[in-house]
């Protein structure tokens, strides 16, 4: 079409409440875009916060089970291995008779630097050990660190004892 | 006032108030008039513009530039009268009989009195009037009216042809009296 309706056509104007109404929506929409931020922004902060410090107890704690249980499991591998350790000194404890009834038989041997230097030994972590046994024999109840320390003697002693044996049995 | 189309939808994107009303009061009334045509109502025109010029504002941002934006702003205005006036009544297919000039040139002329021809496209059907409008005023595409009405553009050309053989008729009334 040749004739440009578009411009000789009227022109309408729209009245003025139009304007008034959008405004009224716009503002609507802002307070509730400012709602949204106050409403429900927040409370998702909060809400995050919240998560946050609940894992960091939640790990923290998970650390701290790990520790007791670690801890709780040395403290067990210890007690069991000191009981162990007491019993076997316990039954394989030689008294000093049999240790003199060994050197009856080898006297030579038990004679020369390296036996007398082992016997010195078995008799110092004798003394030892009966003082310790003497120090402690009115308590009631036995110390723990004692008895660790008494069977420590003990295991020296037999160590030096086999010693002793297999040189003298050469 | 002269300010720049750019600064002008920058302060709408920052949604300020008087940005807004200067880039309403800039296309207002081009875009009322395409409703009025579209609607014809006064009451469905203001509806349309006042909720299209809402959605304009909501969606300044997305503008992207791929159109001017009096362009883009009166898509938005045709689709909201569009909306306004969907019934369920479905379009005729009208016969374009091709040996009848669909030159309307011959019947408006200079004299024809504007005001009456806006009378005679306002008492049209409302389907053949809103493609009428859309595509010999407002200058769409019968592609993009056949988007935007959903229709088949088949029936956005016949629906014209019908509109300027209804036209035709009422304007030879005036030229034979």
């Amino acid at each position: 079409m040749k004739t440009n309706l578009y411009q000789k056509l009227p022109v309408y104007k729209p009245s003025d409440k139009v304007w008034q109404n959008i405004e009224k929506e716009l503002d609507a929409l802002q307070k509730v875009q400012s709602n949204v931020k106050y409403v429900y922004l927040w409370p998702l902060v909060a809400g995050f916060i919240l998560v946050f410090f609940a894992t960091l107890l939640f790990v923290n704690r998970q650390s701290e089970v790990a520790k007791n249980h670690q801890s709780l499991q040395i403290t067990y591998s210890e007690e069991i291995l000191d009981s162990v350790l007491v019993q076997k000194v316990q039954t394989d404890t030689v008294s000093d008779t049999e240790i003199e009834n060994i050197c009856e038989m080898q006297p030579v041997k038990c004679e020369d630097e390296y036996a007398k230097s082992l016997l010195k030994q078995i008799q110092d972590l004798s003394q030892a050990y009966l003082e310790l046994d003497q120090s402690t024999a009115e308590q009631s109840i036995p110390d723990v660190t004692v008895q660790k320390q008494k069977a420590h003697l003990e295991k020296e002693k037999h160590k030096r004892i086999k010693k002793l044996k297999r040189y003298l049995n050469e | 006032m002269n300010i720049s189309e750019e600064t002008l939808i920058q302060g709408c994107v920052q949604q300020d108030r008087r940005y807004q009303k200067l880039l309403y009061e800039r296309y207002c009334e081009a875009m009322f008039t395409v409703a009025v045509r579209l609607c014809n109502s006064y009451e469905d025109a203001e509806d349309a513009l006042q909720e299209a010029f809402v959605e304009i504002f909501r969606n300044i941002q997305q503008f992207r530039k791929e159109s001017t934006l009096g362009a883009w702003i009166k898509k938005i205005v045709v689709r909201s009268a569009i909306r306004k006036t969907r019934k369920d009544t479905k379009y005729t297919e009208y016969e374009i009989i091709h040996d009848i000039t669909d030159d309307l040139d011959t019947y408006i002329t200079q004299e024809t009195d504007m005001e009456y021809l806006e009378k005679c496209i306002l008492s049209l059907p409302e389907k053949c009037r809103q493609i009428f409008v859309l595509s010999e005023i407002e200058g769409y595409a019968h592609e993009e009216i056949a988007q935007m009405l959903n229709i088949s553009i088949g029936t956005s050309k016949s629906q014209l042809h019908y509109a300027k053989q209804l036209l035709k008729q009422k304007l030879q009334i005036i030229l034979k009296n």
